[in-house]
C-alpha cells in the first residue's frame, strides 16, 4: 500500500511507498527509522486512521476501506488500541473520562469505572483517577493514553514512539509494561521507536527509509541508521 | 464540547434576534388581524334595502356605514311640509334571495318594532328594533369581547346610551325582555336602541293581532335588509345586481369608507416576515461560519474521537446537538425579547396607525412560542449541517496532525 501527499506545485511526498507487510497474530513488531521516514503514516494506515492512496489494508481477512463507517469505527474502537506520538489526551476531561472515552462509541458500554481503575493500577496511576492531563507529567500522560488504548480489550496495540520524551528509567517501565501487556490481553503489538536498544524486544524488526520498509535483525542495526534524530 | 464564550454568545444573540422578530411579527400580525376583524365587523353594511315608498322615512344610523334601521315615531318634515307616515314593510323572504347572490357576503333583516316610551323604565324614548341574531353582523359585534354575542328567547341587548343595565327586565307591549348585554358606545342610533330577536317580535304581533297600534307589522314583515358585500367586490355593482330582484324596494349604498385596515396590516405582516427571512439567512451564514471556526479549532479533538471509534454520524450529530442547544437558548431569550417587542410594538402601532390590536390570549400564544422555538433551533440545525458535515468527513489522522 502507498500513501502520497501532494505538496503544492507538483511535489509529491511518498510518505509510505508501496509497502507490503504482513503482521501475524501474536507478534511484537518494532519499527525503526529516521524522522520523516513514514513510520507514523504507516502506523496510521495500519490502524485505519487514514485512507491509503493505493493498496489495501486487510484486518482479519477484511478489506478495511471497503467496510462502512460503522464497521470501520467498531474496528478502531474495539479491535485496535492506538497510542499516539503526540500528546493525545482531551485536556478538558479528567483521567477517568479520558480512559473511558473509547467505551462511548460505537457500542456504548456503561459502568466501566472499575475497569478504568484496574487499568490505571496496571499502568501505575491509580491515584490519578480524577486528575486533569495538565496535572500529569509527559510520562504519566503516555501511560494514561496506554490505559485508554486498552480499555476496549483490543487484540492489536499500535504504539507510536511510546517512549519518546521519557527518561531512561521511565522508558524502562514503559517497555516492561508493554511486554507485560503482550503476554496478557493484547495479542499483537506494533511499536514505532527511534531507540535502537529497544529493537531487541521485538519478534520482528523493520526499518523504514523514505517510505520504504525492509526487515532487519535487531543486532544489525547501527546508530547511523537513525541520523537526523530526534524524530518528530 | 464548548466553543469560546464570545462565539457562543454571538450565536445565542443572533438566534434570539431572529426568533424575537419572528415571534413579535406573528403575534402583532395576529393582534392586528383580530383587531381588524372586529373593526371590519363593526364597519356595518355596504347596502341597505328599504321599502319603496317613504324610504326617506327611515333614517339609518351609520358609523362608517349603516348599522341599523331606525324608524320615525311621528311624522317627518320634508321639503317644508309635514307628512304623517304610514310605515311600510318588505317581505322577509327577500333576505334569502339576496343571500344567494354572488358577491353578497352577509344579509340580515331588521324590523323597526316600535318605541319604548315609559319613563319608569327608561329616561327617554327608545327604539325597539328586532334583529335576526343568526345573520346579524351590525349590532351584536358591538358587544365587548368578553360578552356572549348570542341573543335568544326573550332577551335583548341595549345601546350604550339607553341607560339600561345588564340583567334589567323590560316590559313592553305585553312582552318581558331581559337585557343580557350592553353594546359599546358607537355615537350612532345604535346607542339609543333596544334590540330583540325577530322571532319574539313576530310572536308578540301574532298574539296581539287586532291591535295595530301596538304592532303595525305582521309576522314575516321586515323594515329593511342590511347587506355586506364580499371583500374586493364593489357595493354599487352589487346594488345594481340586487335591484332587478327587488322592483319594490330601494337599495341604498352606504358610504364607501375605510376598508383599508386589512390591507395595511397585511403590509406590516409581509414586511416583518421578509425582514425575519432575510435575517434568518444572515444568521444561518453567521452560525455556519462561527461553527466552521469551532470545528477547525477542534479538529484535533474530533480526529481523536474518530480514531478512538466515534462514527461519522456521532461527530455529525454531536455538532448538530451542540448548535441546537445553543440555538434553543437563543430561542428562549428571543421569546422574552419578542414579548417586549410585542408590548412596545402594540403601543407604537396603535398610536401611529390608529389601528385596533387585540392580543391573543396567552393560551393562543403557545403555537407561536413552539413555532418560534422550532424556527430558532431549525436555523441552528440547518446552519450547522455544513460544519458538522466537514467535521464528520475529516480523515482522522489528518485531523490530528493538522489540528492544533
Ligand atoms: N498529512 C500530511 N500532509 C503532508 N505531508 C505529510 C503528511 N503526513 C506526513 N507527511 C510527510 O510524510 C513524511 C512521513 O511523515 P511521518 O509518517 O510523520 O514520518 P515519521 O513518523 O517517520 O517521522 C514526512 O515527510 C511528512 O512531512
Ligand atoms: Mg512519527
Amino acid at each position: 500500500m502507498s500513501k502520497y501527499y501532494k505538496l503544492g506545485a507538483g511535489t509529491i511526498v511518498k510518505a509510505v511507498d508501496k509497502v507490503s507487510l504482513e503482521i501475524a497474530d501474536g507478534e511484537f513488531v518494532i519499527m525503526v527509522g529516521r524522522s520523516g521516514s513514514g513510520k507514523t503514516t504507516l502506523l496510521s494506515l495500519i490502524g485505519g486512521l487514514t485512507k491509503p492512496t493505493s493498496g489495501t489494508i486487510m484486518i482479519d481477512g477484511k478489506d478495511l476501506w471497503s467496510l462502512d463507517d460503522r464497521e470501520q469505527s467498531r474496528i478502531r474502537a474495539e479491535k485496535i488500541g492506538f497510542i499516539f506520538q503526540i500528546p493525545s489526551l482531551i485536556t478538558t476531561m479528567n483521567v477517568m473520562d479520558n480512559v473511558r472515552l473509547p467505551t462511548m462509541f460505537p457500542n456504548h458500554r456503561e459502568n466501566v469505572g472499575r475497569e478504568v481503575v484496574q487499568l490505571l493500577e496496571l499502568v501505575g496511576l491509580s491515584d490519578k483517577v480524577g486528575a486533569h492531563p495538565s496535572q500529569l507529567s509527559v510520562g504519566q500522560q503516555k501511560r494514561v493514553a496506554m490505559a485508554r488504548a486498552l480499555i476496549n480489550h483490543p487484540e492489536i496495540l499500535l504504539a507510536d514512539e511510546p517512549t519518546s520524551d521519557l527518561d531512561k528509567a521511565t522508558e524502562g517501565e514503559m517497555m516492561s509494561l508493554l511486554r507485560k501487556i503482550h503476554h496478557g490481553s493484547v495479542r499483537t503489538i506494533v511499536m514505532v521507536t527511534h531507540n535502537l536498544d529497544l529493537a531487541k524486544f521485538g519478534t520482528k524488526v523493520y526499518r523504514m527509509t523514505n517510505g520504504l520498509i525492509e526487515r532487519v535483525e535487531s543486532e544489525d542495526l547501527r546508530s547511523t541508521d537513525l541520523i537526523g534524530e530526534p524524530t518528530t | 464540547m464548548r466553543g469560546t464564550p464570545v462565539r457562543t454568545a454571538t450565536v445565542v444573540i443572533a438566534v434570539a434576534v431572529v426568533v424575537s422578530l419572528l415571534f413579535s411579527t406573528n403575534v402583532l400580525t395576529t393582534a392586528l388581524e383580530h383587531g381588524a376583524e372586529i373593526e371590519n365587523a363593526r364597519l356595518g353594511a355596504d347596502l341597505v334595502i328599504l321599502p319603496p315608498s317613504f324610504s326617506w322615512a327611515y333614517s339609518y344610523g351609520r358609523v362608517n356605514s349603516s348599522v341599523s334601521v331606525v324608524g320615525p315615531t311621528t311624522g317627518i318634515i320634508w321639503n317644508g311640509s309635514s307628512y304623517n307616515i304610514e310605515l311600510t314593510y318588505l317581505p322577509g323572504d327577500i333576505v334569502g334571495t339576496i343571500t344567494t347572490l354572488t358577491g353578497v357576503k352577509d344579509a340580515s333583516p331588521q324590523l323597526y318594532a316600535g318605541t319604548l316610551n315609559d319613563s319608569k323604565q327608561a329616561s327617554k324614548p327608545l327604539n325597539m328594533i328586532a334583529i335576526d341574531p343568526a345573520t346579524d353582523f351590525t349590532v351584536l359585534s358591538w358587544l365587548g369581547p368578553q360578552q356572549n354575542s348570542k341573543l335568544e328567547g326573550d332577551q335583548a341587548v341595549a345601546g350604550a346610551g339607553t341607560g339600561l343595565v345588564e340583567g334589567q327586565e323590560l316590559r313592553w307591549n305585553g312582552l318581558t325582555l331581559r337585557v343580557v348585554g350592553i353594546l359599546e358606545p358607537t355615537s350612532t342610533s345604535l346607542d339609543e336602541g333596544i334590540f330583540l330577536p325577530l322571532g319574539v317580535a313576530y310572536r308578540a304581533s301574532q298574539a296581539a293581532l287586532g291591535t295595530p297600534d301596538q304592532f303595525p307589522f305582521k309576522p314575516g314583515q321586515i323594515t329593511g335588509v342590511l347587506v355586506r358585500v364580499e371583500p374586493g367586490t364593489s357595493p354599487p355593482v352589487i346594488a345594481q345586481e340586487i335591484r332587478p330582484y327587488l322592483s319594490a324596494a330601494k337599495v341604498l349604498e352606504a358610504s364607501p369608507l375605510a376598508r383599508t385596515v386589512g390591507v395595511e396590516t397585511s403590509g406590516v405582516a409581509y414586511y416583518g416576515l421578509v425582514v425575519a427571512g432575510v435575517m434568518a439567512v444572515a444568521v444561518i451564514v453567521l452560525i455556519a461560519s462561527v461553527f466552521s471556526m469551532t470545528v477547525n479549532e477542534r479538529r484535533r479533538q474530533l480526529g481523536l474521537f474518530r480514531s478512538l471509534g466515534a462514527t461519522r454520524l456521532f461527530i455529525f450529530s454531536s455538532i448538530l446537538e451542540e448548535v441546537g442547544a445553543v440555538a434553543l437558548v437563543g430561542g428562549i431569550i428571543g421569546l422574552g425579547v419578542g414579548q417586549l417587542v410585542v408590548y412596545f410594538g402594540e403601543l407604537y402601532l396603535s398610536a401611529a396607525f390608529e389601528v385596533t390590536l387585540l392580543l391573543p390570549p396567552t393560551v393562543d400564544l403557545v403555537p407561536f412560542i413552539i413555532q418560534s422555538l422550532i424556527f430558532g433551533v431549525g436555523i441552528g440545525a440547518l446552519a450547522s449541517t455544513y460544519p458538522a458535515f466537514v467535521a464528520s468527513v475529516m480523515d482522522p489522522y489528518e485531523a490530528i496532525r493538522r489540528g492544533e
